[in-house]
């Protein structure tokens, strides 16, 4: 993992194509030796209402993203009086049961760890230029957060 | 003044590219630009209401005067995570 980038709370920051491992990230979030670890991880779901999912696959505005990524990790180490943070992104294919996202957050005490991973996974769903493309079993796809064209 | 022009996910797959550079009057802000390309994509003119615009990496809420060079993101709902 990278080298610690911000004075107060360490943030690491990554959208990539390989697997992401919680075990990088628990490693980096051990390293702050705090008293909590947090670690969210969105993975992809194999039914969805009626339909099977096959994959998904995740396309980015990367320079944007890292960006607002790093807000969000900056703006939780401040309400959250954070250790570390660790927010990791896939891009590419996904298949079912991998994870597409990757949120750590190390504290001195374990609410506020729940508590700032909870809040960048929320914010990040709704300001992170990321999009989602379902490929389901009958061979159709669809971006999701289409809706509003339909 | 040129800006570029970026489009990502469903837009870029309508589109059939991902940029393309935009010659523009100056003193010619976000909306405008958006109304301006919403005239000529009609795959834009159907989603000008849900499209957000970001200017050289960041989110712009308001209309915002556009400069030369700029990278402007027409971008779609997220869906992320």
């Amino acid at each position: 993992m990278p080298n610690a980038d911000t004075f107060l709370s360490p943030i690491h920051i990554a959208i990539q194509e390989p697997p992401l491992s919680v075990d990088a990230l628990w490693h980096y979030l051990a390293a702050a030796e705090g008293g909590g670890i947090a670690i969210f991880g969105g993975t992809t779901r194999r039914v969805t209402g009626q339909r099977r999912t096959t994959q998904l696959s995740y396309e980015a505005h990367e320079s944007m993203a890292v960006l607002e990524m790093r807000r969000l990790a900056e703006e939780a180490a401040m309400r959250w009086d954070t250790l570390r943070i660790g927010m990791m992104h896939r891009i590419g294919i996904v298949p079912v049961s991998e994870a597409s996202v990757l949120i750590g957050v190390a504290t001195r005490h374990r609410g506020p760890a729940f508590e700032a991973a909870r809040f960048l996974i929320d914010e990040l769903k709704v300001s992170v230029p990321v999009w989602k493309k379902e490929h389901f079993e009958d061979g159709t796809t669809e971006w999701q957060g289409d809706a509003w064209v339909r | 003044m040129t800006v570029t022009i970026h489009v990502f996910a469903s837009l870029r797959e309508q589109l059939g590219r991902s940029s393309w550079n935009e010659t523009l009057p100056d003193g010619t802000d976000t909306e405008a630009l958006l109304r301006h390309l919403a005239s000529l994509y009609p795959e834009i003119a159907i989603l000008q209401d849900v499209i957000r615009v970001a200017v050289n990496d960041r989110w712009v809420s308001t209309a915002t005067l556009l400069a030369q060079g700029d990278e402007v993101a027409l971008l779609t709902p997220v869906s992320g995570g």
